[in-house]
């Protein structure tokens, strides 16, 4: 067990070494100058020189990436070229934002998608498994954006139940304030007993995690069934049958089992690929997240702000992957030996 | 008294091009306490007929089309989804053939085997724990206690076939169907196995519907065998009278193919099992039959013969006195 | 404690509510007990910058609110208003500025603010050299003779008095917490201005919300909004849904499109004020046959001024006289202009010898920028008619300038399309960026090099500190100078269209502050 836990980790921070480089590659042979960038729009050659020598861009490029190597083993990912702030400091006022977004759409999608998957797999043809399947293709498959809009007019513009977009609302932003504990709006306000702070970031996240559930649900509901039919299939679970044990009890409480590892791979994937991937979502719920972030640093040129978001994500990932890695040895002991 | 009696059982595929027919049991009989060792080739629908009886087959495309199964007067093939499960695990066991793709991988063995306590027998906690450990004890597993938590792959294949008995026997069924248990182990295991299932037979009043391929270790432990062919029994009768006298040709052939120490799979046939389904008329067993007639292509045999011991050939007299 | 909270959000929900809905602030009572919310959604992130003496960029609507610079300018009156200084006089000769300060002015951290401070903090934004420092050039030295007493003395004259009004490198702010936490202490994300609100809270991405100054030396008597949120809202969809939903009190920009169907909301209205800010085509000077003039009038006639401002700007711009923007002081309506006359362009085109067919040229433009494109779109099939073939290619800035910056004339673009708006009320930013001589290329994008021009717009300058009416004068000559040498088409001087509730009183849209609410000279 603590021979796979090392090999996991290690391999993790091989991957991340990689990436690292890669990024500091991509900095450098990119197109643009980032110090005609830094100093923005209007300035004058001067303030541009100067920019090349505040940012080091005038030093040999193996001094540069000694210094940004450095930089990175004491957590520091340059300097935002549009705000001139540090990028880990943005990155850690953004991402908890999309954090809570992307985990409650995954917990949303894990709470329907896996009972559906379960219920379509344990009478295939059934109405369960014609419903599920019917969702799975059309969560998946439904355009973000569209899905958004479409969420938007029928709960705040037809049913005025849920806000338009936004975490919470002005009127608890300017008289109720969260304090920042975790950045999980939800948990904090809840820590901190602001009642009407929590409702109103609740009622705020409803949609957007809706929308971002949509995909992963259809997933889950997918992997879930496939790979429950064959595990259905398999002598063990027959033979519990034969014996008279209930099939909820076989399906939930043991076949499901069998039946997580590949789902819990496509989770953490889709997980982290969320992450980045929740503009759109962010976009029209106006949800200040890393996708905000991201595509404002692309669109702005910021190659720090997206070099950092892509190690972040990238450590997300590999952590991720080492916690499913290490459930999976958990559920199956067979993997530790391996 | 039949314990078990089937009658006309008939099992098929769902196919593209229809159902397609596995299994067709002219007749099956169990008596209460009773050993019966089903014997024939691979693919002659020994599982499927022991399946049959809590009908519950590997695919969903495989179904119980007709017949009747009695089960101590009742005739199970009425029951509904349901009510079958009442009889499951209560009133008949079941035992698979591979006992390393029967037990759950990821589950300690004793965790099934609790939860089939509870199920039947309202057994919960510490109560389960003991009746898993005493049943464990029973079918003479080594440390049971600690072998509750211990995952499948901890286990020798021997040790693994032992908890899935423990299972089957859980709630003090009238009917075991074990199927192949002994196959996948070594012969010394095999013939520990075979004396604990008597053992339990013995003890309990238990009817076992033995299900095996290999007619020499039939030979010893078993009192009455039905040999079966393309999916129907072809010979039934004591089995010192079928090993000594057999009236068929397929299961003199088979006695011929017995394998030294009785150990190994059958030696083949001549020629190949033929499915049923392609059987149109006539015997079932003509095309490799040494006997075969013009006759035995046109009229199907049913089993008959003097008492006890019959057969399912025309020339049942002829081939008994070869 | 839990239901005072309750019915403090109850109430300013009604004041919300009352605002956009009602029509009518119906306020009662003494006006500071009440909360009165007011939100700001800007298109774009908020605080980009955070230090006043770099501040440059899109904070610059909430840094009023925070800071005061000495003076506020009033283009509708052409007057300078007294704010952190109550009165200013000049020397003759223009090189010496006296400003008198107002007295009892506190930083939001409670010490006095002096004449030290104001001292300090130009003087800390002109050794940044950050932002629109350069205002500050013309400056030799500041000095303290009183304790409410500030001396610029000059190199040369300048209208130092703009420079004190701009939004950009002017604000007043307390050094001393420098002095404890470092140089970087303000652009980290704190302030210690002297302004009506103070920082609540704020982080990178989430809202900033300001709250009333209780120490402000203008007191809060009367209406005042008292909590203040600016926000970022990328879809303008949203922001008008939010703006007809009263949850906005303003924002600072809305595509035309969203304007015409929120132009019939009975609680909302629209605002329409000259903008600063003009769209310029520059011609490549140095490449023939764009040096030649008359080539350059007849691509400046053949372009669709009014079908650009009917059909792009949806009527909100007007065709610009010289670069010089309507609304700000020094343009001049009567200045002469071209018009769109194709079979003018056509018979100046032969006058210069070009066949038709045989002109191929290149126009770059910021990519994204839409009404760039549609307006290079329109211009590329009018100049189709005369045979003249133009490709427009959009190109990130950055690229675009430096193509323009290009060593070899030859391999820049034919013609740069761009806006240009003022970092403060000054002509002077852009005749002499856009068309002074320059050793280096920088904003010069037509290349015109003209010594006469020159003088013409640094004398305009010097004099614009001592005799404005003198100055625009010399403006006037300058620009007519451009109209023959035809270096570049002033297509547009743009208009801010606002949509705002109705219930927002005294709103005005000062085009020196570019989508700035003084939010506490506005009522609920
Ligand atoms: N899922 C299935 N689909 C189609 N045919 C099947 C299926 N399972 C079994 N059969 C067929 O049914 C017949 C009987 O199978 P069964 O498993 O009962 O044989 P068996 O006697 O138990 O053989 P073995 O000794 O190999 O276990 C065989 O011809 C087999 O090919
Ligand atoms: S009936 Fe004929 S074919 Fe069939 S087993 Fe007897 S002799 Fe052979
Ligand atoms: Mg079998």
């Amino acid at each position: 067990m603590l021979h796979f836990f090392v090999r996991r980790v290690l391999l993790g921070v091989l991957v991340l070494i990689g990436l690292s480089v890669l990024t500091f590659i991509i900095t450098r042979v990119a197109p643009g100058d980032p110090a005609a960038l830094w100093v923005g729009p209007r300035a004058s050659v001067a303030q541009i020189e100067r920019a090349t020598v505040t940012l080091g861009l005038n030093r040999p490029l193996p001094v540069q990436y000694a210094i940004y190597m450095d930089d990175l083993a004491h957590g520091n990912l340059g300097l935002s070229i549009e705000t001139h702030r540090p990028v880990s400091s943005e990155i850690a006022s953004y991402l908890p934002a999309s954090l809570e977004l992307v985990v409650s759409g995954i917990v949303i999608a894990i709470l329907l998608g896996l009972p559906l998957g379960v219920l379509a797999a344990m009478r295939p043809g059934g109405v369960f498994d014609a419903v599920a399947r019917l969702l799975a293709v059309l969560s998946v498959s439904v355009p973000t954006f569209w899905l958004a809009f479409l969420l938007q007019i029928v709960f705040f513009k037809d049913l005025g139940l849920l806000p338009l977009a936004g975490r919470v609302s002005n009127l608890v932003i300017a008289l109720d304030p969260i304090t920042r504990i975790t950045g999980f709006m939800t948990v904090d306000s809840l820590l901190q007993g602001n009642w009407v702070a929590f409702f109103s970031a609740l009622r705020h996240l409803v949609l957007p995690a809706v929308t971002i559930a949509a995909y992963p649900f259809g997933l889950i509901v997918r992997m879930v069934r496939a790979s429950l039919l064959d595990v259905i299939a398999l002598d063990h679970v027959r033979l519990l049958r034969a014996l008279g044990q209930k099939r909820y009890t076989i399906a939930f409480r043991y076949a499901l089992k069998n039946a997580l590892p590949p789902t819990l791979t496509v989770i953490a994937l889709t997980f982290a690929y969320s992450l980045t991937g929740t503009f759109l979502v962010e976009s029209v719920f106006n949800w200040p997240g890393l996708g905000n972030y991201t595509a404002q640093a692309v669109i702005t040129n910021n190659y720090p702000a997206v070099m950092g978001v892509t190690i972040v994500i990238g450590v997300i990932y590999v952590v991720l992957n080492l916690v499913v890695d290490l459930v999976i040895a958990g559920i199956d002991p067979r993997v530790r030996y391996v | 008294m039949a314990l078990l009696s089937m009658r006309g059982v008939h099992v098929v595929v769902d196919t593209a091009e229809g159902p397609r027919t596995l299994v067709r049991l002219s007749e099956l009989e169990l008596a209460e306490g009773e050993m019966l060792g089903l014997v024939g080739e691979t693919g002659s629908g020994k599982t499927l007929t022991g399946l049959a009886v809590t009908r519950v087959f590997p695919t969903p495309s495989i179904r119980l089309q007709g017949g009747s199964i009695e089960l101590g007067g009742r005739d199970l093939a009425g029951l509904g989804e349901r009510e079958l499960l009442a009889v499951r695990g209560r009133e008949v066991g079941v035992v698979f053939q591979d006992p390393n793709a029967s037990l759950n991988p990821v589950f300690p063995v004793g965790r099934p085997l609790m939860d089939l306590l509870g199920l039947h027998r309202s057994l919960r906690g510490q109560a389960a724990v003991a009746e898993a450990v005493r049943l464990f004890q029973r079918v003479e597993l080594p440390d049971a206690a600690a072998l509750l938590s211990r995952y499948p792959h901890e286990l020798s294949g021997g040790q693994r076939q032992r908890v899935m008995i423990a299972m089957a026997i859980a709630a003090g069924p009238k009917l075991l169907v074990a199927d192949e248990p002994t196959t996948a182990l070594d012969v010394t295991v095999q013939a520990e196995l075979l004396r604990l299932l008597d053992d339990l037979r013995r003890e309990a009043g238990m009817s076992v519907l033995f299900i095996t391929h290999n007619l020499g270790v039939v030979a010893h432990m078993v009192e009455r065998v039905a040999i079966m062919y393309a999916g129907d029994v072809v010979e039934t009768g004591p089995t010192r009278a079928v090993l000594k006298e057999p009236r068929h040709p397929y299961t003199r052939l088979l006695l011929e193919a017995v394998p030294r120490q009785g150990q190994g799979r059958l030696k083949a046939i001549a020629g190949t099992a033929v499915p049923r389904s392609e059987i149109a008329q006539g015997c079932a067993f003509a095309s490799r039959c040494p006997f075969a007639q013009d006759r035995c292509r046109a009229i199907e045999p049913a089993l008959e013969g003097p008492g006890v011991h019959r057969a399912a050939c025309l020339r049942q007299e002829e081939v008994l006195h070869v | 404690m839990r239901w005072r909270r309750l019915a403090a959000v109850l109430l300013a929900g009604a004041g919300l509510v009352g605002l956009s809905a009602c029509g009518s602030s119906g306020s009662t009572g003494s006006a500071t007990t009440k909360t009165a919310v007011g939100v700001y959604a800007s298109y774009t992130q908020v605080m980009v910058f955070w230090d006043p003496s770099d501040s440059y960029s899109n904070e610059i609507i909430a840094m009023p609110q925070m800071y005061e610079t000495l003076l506020r300018y009033d283009p509708k009156t052409d007057k300078f208003l007294p704010d952190l200084a109550t009165s200013y006089s000049k020397s003759q000769d223009g090189l010496t500025w006296t400003f008198h300060l107002r007295h009892n002015v506190h930083f939001h951290d409670g010490s006095l603010m002096t004449s030290q401070n104001v001292k300090d903090s130009i003087e800390r934004t002109m050794q940044r050299g950050n932002g629109a420092a350069y205002i500050w050039d013309a400056v030799k030295s500041i000095a303290t003779p009183s304790k409410y007493t500030v001396v610029f003395n000059l190199s040369t004259p300048s209208p130092i008095d703009f420079a004190a009004a701009s939004p950009y490198a002017a604000w007043i702010f307390n050094t001393a917490p420098l002095k404890q936490h470092g140089q970087n202490w303000y652009a980290k994300g704190h302030e210690d201005g002297t302004g009506p609100y103070e920082l609540q809270s704020w982080s990178s991405g989430q809202p900033l919300v300001l709250k009333a100054f209780k120490g402000y030396w203008g007191g809060w008597k009367g209406d005042h909004y008292t909590k203040l949120i600016f926000e970022t809202v990328g879809s303008s969809s949203t922001r008008a849904q939010m703006l007809q939903s009263g949850q906005l009190t303003f924002t600072d920009f809305l595509p035309y499109q969203q304007i015409e169907a929120l132009k019939k909301d009975a609680n909302l209205r629209v605002t329409v004020t000259p903008a600063w800010q003009n769209l310029m085509a520059f011609f490549n000077t140095k490449v023939a046959p764009l040096n030649n003039v008359l080539v350059r009038k007849a691509l400046s006639e053949a372009f669709p001024y009014q079908e650009v401002i009917t059909s792009v700007m949806h009527g909100y711009a007007s065709q610009s006289r010289g670069p010089i923007p309507a609304g700000l002081w020094g343009h001049d309506p009567s200045l002469p202009q071209y018009h769109y006359n194709l079979a003018g362009a056509k018979s100046l085109l032969q006058q210069a010898g070009i066949k038709p067919g045989s002109l191929n040229l290149t126009l770059t433009y910021t990519a994204g920028d839409d009404n760039e494109s549609a307006a290079a779109a329109l211009y590329k099939a009018s100049l189709a008619q005369i045979g003249v073939n133009l490709t427009a290619r959009p190109m990130p800035w950055v690229s675009q300038w430096n193509l323009a910056k290009a060593t070899n004339p030859s391999q820049r673009q034919d013609i740069f399309m761009m806006y240009w708006w003022p970092d403060y009320a000054n002509p002077y930013s852009f005749l002499y960026n856009l068309f002074h001589t320059e050793s280096t290329v920088n904003f010069n994008l037509a290349y015109y090099y003209n010594s006469s021009f020159d003088k013409l717009i640094d004398q305009a300058n010097t004099d614009s500190g001592i005799n404005r009416g003198q100055a625009v004068k010399l403006y006037d000559q300058a620009q007519t100078m451009l109209y023959q040498d035809a270096p570049a088409i002033f297509i547009f001087d743009e208009q801010h269209v606002r949509v705002i509730p109705k219930s927002l009183k005294g709103y005005y849209d000062n085009p020196a502050y570019t989508n700035v609410v003084f939010w506490y000279d506005v009522t609920p």
